[in-house]
């Protein structure tokens, strides 16, 4: 056995090859406790040690430790550097640019989580709290809960491990407030003024849209008092969060194929079913779906105040994903719990307009706005709209 | 088997399957201290009259600008706040808020409907766990948004003619509206004892079959707000508690996540 390992087992210095060793145990007892070297020795007070003891944890220690021994001239081995992949540096970027421009401020980007005792962990917004319980609902169907998505539930404070909430939206209480207390609303009716929850929103639109929108932001939602501003974002940043919201739900990058838009597509389903798109037509203009009743269409604008209109139907399908428009239709509340948009296809409806069940009504209103014809949006002069 | 279209027979039963779970995987609500109904003998019963104090504002008009031939063309007074000559106020809600035993919940269908696009009822107040129908009978699509914080909300466009059902679990007033036509608004009172009752146009109201006891009479009115009083009820008596509401200043509430 040679000299130094000797020295080492029995914890002494070797002069150079345990040096980084015993430098790691030094600074790991001077941040354990400061001041031990001072013990048993005879020192004026003026030369005593002065570092304060911050009680730190191990685990604390630890990482300073590492931080301490990474502070080394020259790179670090490769070995010892963070690998990341192609998506999460997507995501840790993204996130840089939120944070950057606080998009947080105004929009909330993921939702309430609740881990109860029995291992059950819950997604969706508090709603209410109580003394001893609150009132939580789902965003998500839960089967071991045996509660679906929109319902809301009873949770007893006790029976919660941890709770952890959603992040930004910071400024929707003041808004809330606002309607509440000077036109008299329930904050739950007041929470459609809010700027829209991007929890998602890389399911909901297409990659394209996102970046043209983050570039030049559009009215899209008339009823709101706040606006998005243009941030004039260098082109790296608005690809930096268009990438995200795709990144982040698992979503095509960059490109996206949509079936719906392309040729034979519409042509194939009036093969198998003759007057498909013209059936869908009825069915979005009869009296009891009337889908223009609320939305703008292009140029065309529903009766009432703007500030009761619905988004321009005629932006979805260079706005939207189909799928999301199917679900959307199917039921709104699952998707924007709290939305002015009613769920209108429920079974056995509409049978003598687009016989069929909800799934086929929502794929056919889907399909009809993905192919969405220009007189339906263009007001025509000859055309009288009063009825 | 009358849903099945054409083109998509091949989806419908496996359609069929799906509902018809979700219709099992149902409820597994758990409910507190509940309200105990029987037979109340020698009762004493609450009575009185609410009326505004202060100025009372003109009626506000809420303009019809949407669906005219069904609505009609002329702006519709409001009912939020309905005061008579004599300061008297209509559909303020009276209940007691501490009661855990007394008499059995009235029976009977509790209703609202869509009537030339006003919610008839106004106010409508119906025991928790009791089916509430929701009606259309107007001959367009209206639909019932409901904002609540302890029941499941829900926003359902209902086709003229047609009705849904919601029974609501938890005591709570809701707010409902039609956002197709913005100026119908209506109030839903879930109630855990049957001793409620709302204010006629003379702002009079009565409770009956209270067993005797104390109680906190607690009074609400959709634009008043909320107060509270104590009374003592001896059997076969009546006791008279009369409130008096004023607009509150605004600005004062402060909500906070």
């Amino acid at each position: 056995m040679k000299e130094h390992e000797i020295l080492h087992e029995l914890g002494l210095k070797h002069p150079t090859e345990n040096v980084a060793a015993t430098r790691r145990a030094w600074i790991e007892a001077k941040l354990t406790d400061p001041r031990q070297f001072d013990e048993g020795k005879y020192k004026k007070p003026s030369d005593r040690l002065i570092m304060p003891n911050f009680r730190l944890t191990e685990d604390e220690v630890e990482a300073l430790v590492t931080v301490l021994l990474g502070m080394r001239e020259g790179e670090m081995p490769e070995s010892y550097r963070f690998k990341t992949t192609e998506e999460q540096d997507s995501i840790y970027e993204g996130k840089r640019v939120v944070r950057k421009y606080n998009c947080t401020g105004c929009h909330q980007f993921s939702i309430d989580t609740l881990y109860l005792n029995d291992g059950i962990v819950l997604k969706g917004m508090v709603k209410l709290e109580e003394d001893e319980s609150l009132f939580f609902q789902l965003w998500e169907d839960n089967d071991s809960f045996g509660r679906k998505a929109g319902e809301t539930v009873q949770i007893e404070t006790a029976q919660i491990k941890e709770r952890v909430n959603a992040e930004g939206g910071d400024i929707s209480s003041f808004i809330i407030d606002y309607h509440v207390e000077v036109e008299g609303r329930v904050p739950e009716e007041a929470k459609v003024f809010t700027p829209p929850v991007l929890y998602k929103e890389g399911k909901k639109v297409q990659s394209k849209w996102v970046f043209d929108f983050l570039e030049q932001p559009v009215g899209l939602r008339p009823w709101l008092d706040v606006r998005m501003p243009t941030f004039t974002l260098p082109a790296e940043e608005a690809t930096s969060l268009t990438r995200y919201f795709s990144v982040l739900e698992s979503e095509e990058y960059p490109y996206e194929f949509i079936k719906e838009t392309k040729s034979g597509y519409i042509a194939k389903k009036e093969e198998e079913c003759p007057g498909y798109l013209a059936d869908a037509r009825k069915l979005f203009e009869s009296k009891d779906v009337n889908c223009a009743s609320c939305h703008v269409r292009g140029s065309i604008t529903p009766d009432g105040e703007p500030s009761e209109w619905a988004p321009d139907l005629s932006l979805a399908k260079e706005r939207l994903k189909p799928d999301w428009i199917k679900r959307w239709l199917l039921d709104p509340q699952l998707i924007q719990p709290g939305t002015k948009m009613p769920k209108l296809f429920r079974e056995g409806v509409f049978q003598d307009i687009f016989p069929g069940e909800p799934e086929e009504q929502a794929e056919a209103i889907k399909d009809l706005l993905m192919n969405l014809p220009d007189e339906m949006f263009v007001e025509d002069d000859a055309e009288t709209d009063d009825e | 088997m009358r849903y099945i279209n054409k083109c998509f027979a091949k989806s419908f039963l496996i359609a069929f399957v799906m509902v018809s779970l979700s219709f099992l995987a149902g409820t597994n609500n758990r409910t507190f201290a509940d309200y105990v109904g029987g037979d109340v003998s020698n009762g004493g019963s609450i009575s009185g009259v609410i009326k505004m104090v202060g100025d009372v504002p003109s009626a506000k008009m809420l303009n019809v600008d949407k669906d005219q031939g069904t609505c009609g063309h002329d702006a519709i007074p409001s009912e939020a706040l309905i005061v008579s000559h004599g300061s008297e106020l209509k559909n303020a809600v009276v209940s007691i808020t501490n009661i855990s035993k007394g008499k059995k919940f009235s029976e009977g269908k509790v209703a609202i409907d869509q009537k030339g696009c006003i919610f008839v009822p106004h106010v409508t107040l119906i025991p928790k766990g009791q089916s509430l129908d929701l009606l259309n009978s107007d001959d367009i699509m209206h639909n019932l948004h409901s904002y609540s914080m302890k029941n499941t909300a829900f926003n359902e466009g209902v086709t003229g003619g047609n009705a849904l059902s919601r029974i609501f679990e938890y005591p709570e007033t809701i707010k409902i509206t039609c956002d197709v036509h913005t100026w119908m608004t209506s109030w839903l009172i879930v109630q855990d004892n049957p001793y409620y009752s709302t204010s006629n146009e003379t702002g009079a109201y009565k409770i009956d079959n209270v067993p005797a006891g104390d109680y906190t009479l607690q009074v609400w009115h959709e634009s008043l707000g909320k107060t509270t009083k104590q009374v003592s009820v001896k059997a076969g008596e009546n006791s008279v508690v009369n409130f008096d509401l004023e607009m509150k200043a605004q600005g004062k509430k402060r909500r906070r996540r």
